[in-house]
């Protein structure tokens, strides 16, 4: 799964730690993810689209589809 | 953006840490007391003694386990994930590894024997060797 999270993360000048401050999870967690190395599960997907303003499929896309 | 807590999740993570140590700690005392009490502390023929030490060990114990328990509930889903592999990957190997070791035994191959002791170090090891391997592996210990 492809992810917008560091480009927007950049956007809103903020640093790993910080949003993962804002997310409620560990700094090495918002990088896993940003690294495509970590897929989110449903609710922490959610709160980064709420955080962000946007929609899911705004932030996470299926690379197969 | 903070838990119904007041605490953010560092902050969370942080106390649990301290409230496993503790009882941690708490057990292993309780522990030593059970096993060095008889003899040292107490005559090895009061069996009460040796009774009453084993329950407060087993009570340490139990509070150990729920403050582990409320330790790993407390964790984000990356670091969950990363210690239920670690904890499948141990408990696997302890069964594995070690009825393997006893066939050996059994059968004279090897004749060394092995407590208890070993197969607590050999999951101790396997735990800590898991978790640090997946956390390089995963790249979380790379700098933003």
């Amino acid at each position: 799964m492809k992810n917008r999270l560091k480009v927007l993360r950049a956007e809103h000048n903020l640093t790993q730690a910080k949003l993962a401050e804002l997310l409620d999870v560990s700094r090495q967690t918002v990088n896993a993810i940003e690294k495509g190395k970590f897929d989110p599960s449903l609710p922490l997907a959610f709160k980064a689209a709420r955080l962000f303003k946007l929609t899911i499929e705004d932030i996470f896309q299926d690379e197969e589809a | 953006m903070k838990q119904q807590t007041g605490l953010t999740f560092k902050q969370r993570n942080k106390l649990n840490t301290i409230y496993l140590a503790k009882w941690t700690l708490g057990w292993v005392l309780t522990l030593a007391l059970a096993s060095i009490g008889p003899g040292s502390l107490w005559a090895e023929t009061n069996t009460l003694f040796s009774i009453v030490a084993v329950i407060i060990n087993i009570c340490a114990g139990i509070m150990m386990i729920m403050a582990n328990k409320r330790h790993l509930s407390g964790l984000d889903e990356l670091q969950q994930r990363l210690h239920l592999n670690a904890m499948a990957i141990t408990l696997g190997g302890s069964l594995v590894f070690g009825l393997a070791y006893s066939v050996l035994q059994t059968s004279g191959v090897i004749s060394l024997r092995q407590g208890i002791s070993h197969l607590v170090m050999f999951m101790g090891i396997t735990y800590f060797v898991c978790v640090v391997l997946m956390t390089k592996q995963l790249g979380t210990e790379e700098e933003e």
